[in-house]
């Protein structure tokens, strides 16, 4: 059979929502190819979206490298985003396994790790960028790890509850008869076993802050400590318009993400197949 | 490999913390302390700050005023009125045309595994790129004489221009979002999808139900908990939506796309009126608070987890 679907049985069916995937797809790719189309443009081209007799350029590349510091952007977006997925595996993860086997808070401590994600961040920012002035730590990528674990925590622990409920408490109870504690019990039992898992979460809570704009944005004031999505930010405003140059950043920036975001996909895709049981 | 750790190792690294507290406590305490740290702290300082008259440009005091600011910068304002209906359109019209559109495109890849594989991680990309590039992108393909959505459509006719119009500029605000969000309800609803029950469907079809029927009568009622918790992840983060606009528009033309978040950072981080923005930006996340506790009062919450 050539398909399952319940609602797309015929050959002309299947022919129409094929169309419409080709099209959906198609308008998905579009922005993509139109910014790599423009960041080879030279950059006095770049302005008029009919030129297309130009010769390519990797200028904007270049400059983006050589004139400005993305390398040292990358670097801070690469660390910034790191610490922030490593720190919240660790606590998120502690916290995510003592929920799922132990009777603390219930649903209600679940609920209270959810609700720093219902809060707008530039509430969060506000006070937090008056509070770090006085301190003195506003230009800190200290700061804006701290940040990011208002929504790092919740998703770490939020997706990993469900994964530690799911895995079979036998193993790690036939570990502690064998003399290992609880932790030991979880840091080489449970965690091992569940790679995957913290795999996938830990690319998630990577790629979201990889991609925060808003509180690097607001909370540093010095070019050193911003990251790649700041960057981008710089070349379109009000009275500046490089967008060979945005485009270039736009790539810089989207790219890592999107191999990174491949893995993802496959592990979701492979996710929607066990769950139902086809492929 | 975790098996061939020398035993002498580990029970000095982890067997005395573990016994200084119960275990449950050690392992969630470190979380708790650090997610207090970075949300409720600011939080109370957020609402301390909004009952104050601080501003960094007219005073260095800080004086008590209780809640003037809620009165005079809410209730009493234009621009903070005609923001919250403006994030409410906005969160109202992207959320409802990417449920559509997402559930059609999870419809067409129900059931086909090969035709999933080729256009899934096509169709999920834009979710992955950074909210402040999608903005960037979507300005430069609308702005009037240098974008490519303005130049194909004057080649039949239509000129629209679409930043510089209150309702236009809106829209694109709009179509930007959908764009980057579809994608995320079709991987929700697919996942829904793939795991409903084959009975009822069989069941259907052996009483010779028609396609749209099936679907209305079998497949949409078992879906509504999985469209739930669909619409409200998305109902959060749209009601977010900042980077986008000041990308896009920058809240223009005129004050017309200032979103709630747009003009807590021009107001509070533009001309420093913090305890304005205070006021405001305590405003928002009450309402958004009391839509979590509604939606977890009424059960809602087991599908989330």
């Amino acid at each position: 059979m050539s398909s399952d679907s319940p609602l797309i049985n015929s050959k002309k069916t299947e022919w129409i929502a094929d169309a419409i995937l080709v099209i959906a797809s198609a308008l998905t790719v579009f922005p993509f190819l139109w910014i790599v189309w423009t960041a080879l443009k030279p950059e006095e081209l770049a302005f008029r979206p009919g030129a297309t007799d130009f010769t390519p350029t990797l200028e904007s590349f270049q400059l983006m490298f050589g004139r400005d510091p993305a390398l040292l952007y990358l670097g801070n977006t690469f660390v910034v985003a790191g610490a922030t997925t490593i720190i919240a595996l660790v606590l998120g993860g502690g916290a995510a396994y003592a929920m799922a086997r132990f009777d603390i808070g219930g649903d209600r401590l679940k609920v209270a790790f959810l609700f720093p994600i219902m809060v707008p961040p530039i509430a969060f920012s506000l006070s937090m960028f008056l509070a770090f002035d006085r301190i003195g730590i506003l230009n800190s990528r200290i700061t804006i790890v701290l940040a990011y674990m208002t929504f790092a925590i919740p998703f770490a622990v939020w997706f990993l509850t469900s994964f530690f409920e799911e895995f079979p408490e036998e193993l790690e109870e036939a570990a502690m008869v064998d003399g290992d504690t609880r932790i030991e019990a979880l840091l080489y039992t449970v965690i091992p076993n569940l790679k995957p898992a913290f795999f996938a979460t830990g690319i998630l809570i990577f790629i979201y802050s990889w991609n925060n704009f808003v509180f690097p944005f607001l909370l540093t004031t010095e070019g050193d400590l911003r990251t790649m999505p700041v960057l981008v930010s710089t070349y379109v405003t009000s009275s500046d318009l490089l967008v060979s140059h945005m485009s270039a950043a736009i790539i810089i920036t989207v790219a890592p993400v999107l191999i990174l975001a491949y893995f993802l996909s496959k592990y979701l895709v492979a996710g929607i197949s066990a769950e139902s049981g086809i492929d | 490999m975790a098996t061939e750790q020398p035993q002498g190792r580990r029970q000095q690294t982890f067997r005395w913390i573990e016994e200084q507290l119960p275990v449950e406590w050690t392992l969630t305490v470190p979380a708790v302390v650090l997610l207090l740290a970075a949300t409720v702290l600011p939080l109370l300082a957020l609402v301390w700050i909004s009952l104050t008259d601080l501003n960094l440009v007219t005073s260095v005091n800080m004086n008590f005023i209780g809640l003037e600011n809620y009165r005079s910068n809410i209730f009493q304002s234009e621009r903070a009125r005609s923001a919250l209906l403006t994030t409410g359109i906005f969160i109202v019209s992207a959320v409802s045309i990417q449920l559509v559109l997402g559930f059609l495109l999870a419809l067409l890849l129900w059931g086909r595994p090969q035709r999933r594989r080729i256009f899934l991680p096509i169709l999920l990309m834009p979710m992955f790129v950074t909210w402040i590039a999608v903005g960037l992108m979507f300005r430069f393909m609308f702005q009037s004489g240098i974008g490519i959505v303005p130049h194909l459509l004057s080649q039949i006719g239509i000129n629209i221009a679409w930043l510089s119009n209150p309702t236009y500029a809106l829209a694109a605000i709009i179509i930007a979002d959908i764009w980057e969000w579809t994608s995320f309800m079709t991987i929700m609803l697919l996942a829904g999808l793939e795991g409903l029950p084959e009975a009822p469907h069989e069941a259907a079809r052996t009483d010779g139900a028609g396609r749209i029927e099936m679907f209305f009568d079998v497949t949409l009622p078992m879906m509504y908990p999985v469209i739930g918790v669909a619409v409200f992840v998305r109902l959060i983060e749209a009601s977010k939506v900042f980077p986008k606009v000041l990308a896009m528009t920058e809240g223009g033309p005129g004050s017309s796309t200032e979103t709630i978040s747009y003009i807590i950072y021009e107001i509070g981080f533009r001309d420093f009126g913090i305890a304005t923005a205070a006021s405001q930006a305590v405003t928002v996340t009450l309402m958004l608070l009391a839509l979590l506790y509604v939606v977890y009062r009424s059960g809602g919450m087991e599908d989330v987890f």
